[in-house]
């Protein structure tokens, strides 16, 4: 039989809805009411086309009212809006938008598709303005490049972080605008926990934008050329693009009797049926079955949308088909970064009072080996019997991918198990043969069955507190880059040999960078019966969902320098600059990839690094400053960090050349440079400077940096000091009988001195050593410039020890034969 | 407890690893007949096209470094020539030495090697090389620097083959390729393959199809084919498959299975109960259809060395098979496979149906899509996703990772209609390409449309059925199918009276989309017809010399 269909909306869902009713009948009338211009444009692409990326409205349009009406025999109004509707007699009113006349039609099935709107509220000036402007189609967007075009804007204010005004501020941004992202609660993205959505606010503000959280706007004011926040703060703007949210647009059915729900959306039941007989609802404006909950909610998003339209076109063609439960999977890009989640997030979860657990890791994209690969941010949630409740990534590659497997793991009610199972394609520039999503799943797993405890970052600062036992299981060089505070420190390869150290009273929480070493370390443990919890996603979860957003410089592009002289690196033309690839290499690799760079450099040489872990960008910061070196640039270039440091600048004050001119040709004397304070590396110094000075060889031992650790005094002396200073004698042990370990080598001859000494003496020793060391005449000089730099006072440094700069060192190592670096 | 594994890779290394996390006690000794351990092989072709510059991040692990995080016993260059299972001992040679270790349980992950086929002449080749280990790779690298190549033929067109053939060509050598099927990359159909043929033919590869190496003359400088053909070569890489490495097996009188692999149980178990087998070298049930096969990838191995570490620590595990899903890049393009291939369902009898759609990896208005190719094997009862290949130059992995997971979870082509994929322009499209191929797959599953193949419209068109193009006039006039006549989809409803009834009808347009437009119109105006599945687009590139 014969029908008419009458579609209310044309774009995404009634688009869908039209042309597969078509498909599926010749012969039924299908009618399209939009009250725009344009029919099924591509709303998604909106901000692009804002922001130049999209250079054609043309390719906005996905069918045109010609395509529609030739291809598919669709009735086409453009231009109409349907302003009310006879359920009795099946009759709707349209007016024509753009002269006001009114028809009536008639219908045997009317199917609303009519989206949702962009939430305007009532505030204060908004009327004064005409600078304030939405995003929802084609006129929208033209209304604001036309402004843009016909107006000086040099700022802009984007009013709301969700996915739509993230796209906004970066359009806006991409053509030059200084924009400032207001957003009311603690964080941009809902769908995303706070601490992932950090990573999206270090990504904001690494690219100049101004991110205000916590705030909302009060009021406009000069005619919307200012901003006034809720906490009084003002904004200067000369565009403002109000993107808080969207509410279904159900005036139409509300008017009709059909019944709504949440925020005014239209009730359906699984075949899209309202309350009233022949009117049908899809897309932005309907209640959806939450997928995870079974409960009502609303999920405006594209693909929804479009599979409902097929969907209901099935069912009116007799077709079995069903609204099916919505995920809710999502994916933005911001900047550099993809940001992509599915299902429910933990504040979701914990309101719904659904029990879970989590896991974070950051595993990469690909073989890291394989050039590109990038680190991905993964966070799964997972409940009973493992069933995945959600998830959320953020990186520069493969971040869509593995959301849409985990997506396609939860459509089969899937749990962490099926994680571990899935097999991907896996070649070096696509994958890893153990997948990201495979990681998940073992770690995860592994949870489940008890083989390994673990905390998360919230709860760190609590445990800290009540003074918990941290153990940090990175490499020493690590530790420049910040740890916990009062973490005790044993790298992870040496635990097996140190497990006496700690504490079998007490539980021990471990952690490293990541989690995995953590892990490792945690099995190690746990089988030696310790009571053991593991940092999940280890030090990185925990400091970046730390971020404190406003701290950084507003210019784009460009991050804070250590240090005041810049100049230095002009100084140096001569210098030799070292291009250095970290790409692919988790943290701590790019840092240990400059460290073992610079140690092969030359005093002024420049080093450039580039590394596609953004957490890069705050690690060279910390260390450089640790470590003496100047950083001169520290970039976001595409989707990578790239940043330039000079090896130890600060010491050119010291006239090293002169002293090299100056100095004698004796031989035969040994100097040393301890640069670390690892305890083995301790005492080797003094088993090699005492042997020396027994041999009757002068001997000069230069402390810099670490070194300096073990000259200081035991940790008695209270110097009282200012802020950074605090920091880094925080994280520096107190004296020589708080030395770490380290694997050192020393070109073979180390470890085999040490291990003799190792074996019957303890820390003790070393106090004793360098007093045998001072009696035999040993010289022991402290770096001035680096006691600066590390915050340690003159005070702290043993009886004895003469204070100098580089020169000072230099001159010694021109008169030697033996010179030893350590 | 003390466990010995032989082989210190791929399955060798994540079984010792995980075993260690699980049991602190227990004695780990891993033997490795080559130098290295832990290493990418898979990153090979790539370090010696100079894409990975560092020898050393191939380089995973070292046995230093894997004594101190795990306490493994690591012995490289420790090669073990012989297994007793009465004694519980294996005999090892180290540097000419040899010595035994007892066991208690051992690991057998000892891979497969390259193929090497009793070809005349090819004892007294020189410069021909096989890639499998770092010291392969490092011989051709010297190889390259050491003497003035040009030329190098690759013989045998699979995965290790072509990215090879890449790396050789960006290298700046001039690459030819001998494959005795006549198709490039034989997991994947031929239509599909076409697609990555062409990629290489375009960077200045040649590929001789359908030949095979007969001799290796004038010490390997020149190869003679089995048409007569003479090619001379630089360098020669043998890369015709890998057979499973399985002679110590053999000679402990352990079960063996298909193309001699190990045979285990589904608890990784080989027919001695204290010796397990993991890796290329073992027998494997596809996922698909549960046959026995040989599936030689990095992933599988990984994940069997990790489970059988839990087994024997006491997890209840079992393996359950391999879906074979792996991808290769060929210059711009990726070209990857899940499941079952066509050509296997119709070697083992299966019914399936198969579809081919042309989707863009993401929204076509904003910049940089590009269309890929798509094919999707089905039951043509249950609609259950058999297999699935993808040619293009982007989302391939994805589109493929998503179908893999849609078979590990049994899914029918209607549950990819149901999955939730991430969307926004610069990732997907609304629809994304599984949904779409999913809604095709339904729609044939449904009895909406019939599909032809592009294998069979000549002959149908032969046998009398009207071929109608339906895409404009300008498309038509560029290039069709012999035999078509043009009816663009615009005009069709007014043309019907054109079109007579007592014909059967196949209608072709693009890439299929059209076509399937034009067939439901013509269906419910009382037609039979058909709709060419894939259109112009992919019978064109199968038959480039047909087509005018
Ligand atoms: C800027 C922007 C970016 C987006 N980005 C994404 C993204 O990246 N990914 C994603 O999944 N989703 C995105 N979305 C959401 C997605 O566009 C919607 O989910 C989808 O369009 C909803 O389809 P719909 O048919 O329900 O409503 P719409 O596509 O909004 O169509 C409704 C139409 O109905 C018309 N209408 C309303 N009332 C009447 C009436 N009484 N008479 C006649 N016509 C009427 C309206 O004019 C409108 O054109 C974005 C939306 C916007 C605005
Ligand atoms: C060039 C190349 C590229 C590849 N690319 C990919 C890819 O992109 N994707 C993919 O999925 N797979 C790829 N593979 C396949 C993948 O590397 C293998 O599937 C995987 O390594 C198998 O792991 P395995 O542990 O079974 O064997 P292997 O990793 O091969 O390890 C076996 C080890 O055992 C040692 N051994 C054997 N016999 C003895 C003995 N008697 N005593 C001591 N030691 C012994 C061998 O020396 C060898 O080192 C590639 C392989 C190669 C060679």
């Amino acid at each position: 039989m014969k029908q008419r269909i009458i579609i209310v909306g044309g774009v995404a869902g009634g688009a869908s809805v039209a042309t597969r009713l078509r498909r599926l009948s010749e012969d039924n009338e299908i009618v399209m009411y939009e009250k725009g211009t344009y029919i099924s444009f591509a709303n998604c692409g909106l901000p692009y086309y804002v922001g130049g990326t999209i250079l054609e409205k043309d390719a906005l349009l996905v069918e045109s009212v010609e395509n529609m009406v030739k291809e598919f025999n669709i009735e086409v109004h453009n231009n109409r809006e349907v302003v009310n509707v006879d359920p009795e007699k099946h009759i709707i009113t349209v007016k024509n938008v753009l002269n006001g006349e009114a028809a009536t039609d008639h219908y045997d099935r009317l199917i609303l598709s009519t989206g949702a709107k962009p939430i305007v509220p009532k505030i204060q000036g908004l009327d004064q303005a005409d600078n304030v402007f939405s995003v929802r189609n084609i006129p929208d967007v033209e209304r604001i490049k036309n402004y843009i075009d016909a107006h000086i804007v040099h700022k802009a204010a984007v009013i709301g972080g969700g996915f739509i005004g993230l796209e906004m501020t970066e359009n806006l941004a991409d053509l030059g605008l200084e924009v400032t992202l207001v957003e009311a609660s603690p964080q941009v993205m809902a769908p995303l926990d706070f601490e992932m959505a950090q990573f999206a606010h270090e990504q904001i503000e690494l690219h100049g934008v101004q991110l205000i959280l916590n705030d909302g706007v009060a009021r406009f004011s000069d005619n919307g050329k200012t901003v006034v926040l809720s906490s009084g703060k003002e904004i200067d703007t000369d565009l403002t693009v109000m993107a808080i949210g969207v509410l279904p647009d159900s005036t139409l059915a509300q008017k009709v009797g059909v019944k709504t729900g949440i925020k005014g959306a239209i009730v359906v039941n699984e075949h899209f049926e309202t309350n009233v007989p022949d009117i049908f609802a899809i897309g932005d404006v309907i209640e959806v079955k939450d997928f995870i909950t079974g409960t009502p909610t609303l999920i405006p998003l594209a693909g929804p949308a479009n599979r409902q339209g097929r969907f209901l076109a099935d069912y009116l063609n007799g077709l079995d088909a069903k609204n099916p439960p919505v995920q809710g999977t999502a994916v933005a890009k911001v900047f550099a970064l993809t940001v992509a989640t599915t299902g429910k997030n933990e504040r979701l979860l914990n309101q719904a009072g659904i029990a879970y657990q989590v896991v974070h890791l950051h595993p990469n994209s690909h073989a890291g080996y394989y050039p590109g690969a990038a680190p991905i941010e993964l966070k799964v949630i997972y409940g009973e019997h493992g069933k995945i409740l959600g998830a959320q990534a953020i990186g520069t590659e493969g971040v869509d991918k593995r959301i849409d497997m985990i997506s396609a793991v939860m459509r089969l009610n899937g749990s962490v198990e099926d994680l571990q199972l899935i097999e991907v394609a896996y070649a070096p520039p696509y994958a890893s043969a153990k997948d990201p999503i495979n990681y998940a799943g073992y770690i995860a797993a592994d949870q489940r069955q008890g083989l390994v405890k673990t905390i998360e970052w919230h709860e760190v600062d609590a445990l800290i507190e009540k003074q918990a036992y941290f153990l940090d299981v990175r490499e020493s060089f690590e530790l420049a880059a910040g740890k916990l505070p009062g973490s005790h420190h044993i790298p992870r390869g040496e635990l097996r040999g140190r497990m006496a150290e700690l504490p079998k009273e007490q539980p021990i929480y471990v952690y490293c960078s990541v989690g995995l070493r953590g892990y490792n370390a945690a099995r190690i443990l746990a089988l030696n019966g310790f009571e053991v919890y593991n940092l999940d996603g280890g030090l990185k979860t925990y400091e970046q969902a730390k971020y404190e957003t406003g701290q950084m410089k507003t210019q784009p592009h460009l991050a804070a320098q250590s240090g005041s002289d810049s100049t230095t690196a002009q100084q140096a033309p001569q210098c030799t600059k070292i291009e250095v690839d970290a790409c692919g290499l988790q943290c701590p690799g790019p840092i240990l990839k400059v460290k073992q760079s610079m140690e092969k450099m030359n005093k002024g040489d420049i080093l450039q690094v580039q590394a596609s872990d953004f957490g890069f960008h705050k690690d060279i910061v910390a260390w450089a400053n640790a470590t003496g070196n100047q950083l001169l640039t520290n970039d976001i270039v595409g989707n990578k960090v790239v940043a330039t440091l000079v090896k130890g600048v600060k010491a050119s004050h010291d006239d090293a050349a002169h002293t090299l001119q100056a100095a004698p040709d004796t031989g035969g004397a040994t100097t040393m440079v301890v640069f670390d304070g690892d305890l083995d590396k301790a005492i080797a110094t003094f088993i090699i400077a005492t042997g020396s000075a027994a041999m009757g060889k002068p001997v000069t031992l230069f402390f810099t940096f670490w070194g300096l650790n073990i000259i200081k005094r035991h940790a008695n002396t209270k110097i009282s000091k200012s802020g950074t200073d605090k920091l880094f004698s925080m994280m520096l042990p107190k004296s020589a009988d708080h030395l770490p370990l380290s694997r050192m080598n020393m070109g073979g001859i180390g470890p085999k001195m040490i291990k003799k000494v190792m074996a019957d003496k303890n820390v003790d020793s070393l106090a004793v050593m360098i007093e045998r060391a001072k009696q035999l005449g040993v010289k022991m000089v402290a770096c001035t410039m680096s006691m600066d730099l590390m915050g340690v006072a003159r005070e702290e440094i043993i009886d004895g020890v003469e204070f100098g700069g580089v020169a000072s060192y230099l001159g010694e190592a021109a008169k030697s034969n033996v010179n030893l670096f350590i | 407890m003390k466990y010995v594994i032989i082989g210190g890779v791929a399955g060798g290394m994540s079984a010792a690893t995980r075993l260690r996390r699980l049991n602190e006690e227990a004695e780990i000794i891993v033997l490795e007949r080559g130098p290295y351990v832990s290493f990418a092989n898979c990153g090979l072709p790539y370090f010696i096209g100079g894409v990975i510059k560092e020898r050393s991040k191939l380089l995973v692990q070292t046995a230093e470094k894997l004594y101190q995080r795990f306490r493994l016993d690591v012995r490289t260059k420790s090669e073990v020539t012989r297994i007793d299972r009465e004694q519980k001992k294996v005999i090892i040679d180290h540097n000419g030495k040899s010595y035994e270790e007892t066991y208690d349980v051992l690991i057998l992950s000892t891979g497969a090697r390259p193929m090497r086929p009793p070809i005349e002449g090819i004892d007294q080749a020189d410069h021909l090389f096989t890639l499998r280990d770092v010291p392969d790779a490092e011989h051709i690298v010297q190889y390259l620097q050491q003497h003035k190549v040009d030329h190098a033929v690759i013989i045998g067109a699979g995965f290790i083959g072509i990215e090879m053939a890449e790396n050789l060509a960006e290298h700046g050598l001039k690459v030819t390729i001998v494959e005795r099927e006549h198709q490039v990359l034989p997991p994947l159909d031929p239509e599909m393959a076409i697609v990555v043929e062409a990629e290489l033919k375009k960077h200045g590869i040649e590929v001789l199809k359908g030949k095979t190496v007969t001799g290796f003359d004038e010490n390997g400088s020149i190869l003679v084919l089995d048409d007569g053909m003479r090619k001379k070569t630089d360098l020669t890489l043998l890369s015709v498959g890998v057979v499973p490495e399985s002679s110590l097996a053999e000679q402990a009188g352990l079960a063996l299975g298909i193309r001699r692999s190990i045979s285990v149980n589904d608890h990784l178990q080989t027919s001695d109960s204290n010796i397990y087998a993991i890796g290329d070298a073992i027998e494997v049930a596809q996922t698909v259809g549960g046959r026995p096969a040989v599936i030689p990838l990095a992933s599988p191995a990984n994940r069997q060395g990790r489970m059988v570490a839990d087994i024997l620590s006491g997890m209840k595990r079992s393996y359950k098979g391999t879906l074979g899903t792996s991808i290769v890049k060929a210059f711009d393009l990726s070209a990857a496979v899940t499941g079952l291939s066509e050509k296997l369902l119709q070697r083992f009898n299966i019914p399936y149906e198969a579809l081919h759609t042309s989707p863009p990896d993401h929204a076509s208005y904003y910049p940089g899509s590009a269309q890929m190719t798509l094919k999707l094997l089905f039951d043509p009862e249950s609609g259950k996703v058999l297999g699935a290949q993808a040619v293009g130059k982007k989302g391939v992995d994805k589109t493929i990772d998503v179908l893999a997971t849609a078979i590990h979870g049994q899914m029918t082509v209607n549950d990819l209609t149901e999955l939730e994929l991430a969307y926004a322009p610069p990732f997907n499209s609304a629809k994304a390409p599984v949904n779409l191929i999913g809604y095709a797959s339904a729609n044939l599953l449904d009895g909406n449309v019939q599909n032809v193949q592009w294998n069979e419209v000549d002959q149908l068109v032969k046998q009398g059925e009207m071929l109608i193009d339906v895409r404009t006039e300008q498309e038509y006039g560029n290039g069709t199918i012999q035999g078509a006549v043009n009816i663009p989809l615009d005009d069709l409803r007014e043309r019907l009276s054109e079109i007579p009834k007592i014909r059967d009808l196949i209608v072709t347009c693009q890439v299929g989309l059209r076509g399937y437009l034009a067939a439901r119109i013509l269906a419910q105006n009382g037609y039979s017809v058909k709709n060419l599945d894939g259109g112009y687009k992919l019978y064109s590139s199968v038959f480039p010399e047909i087509v005018k």
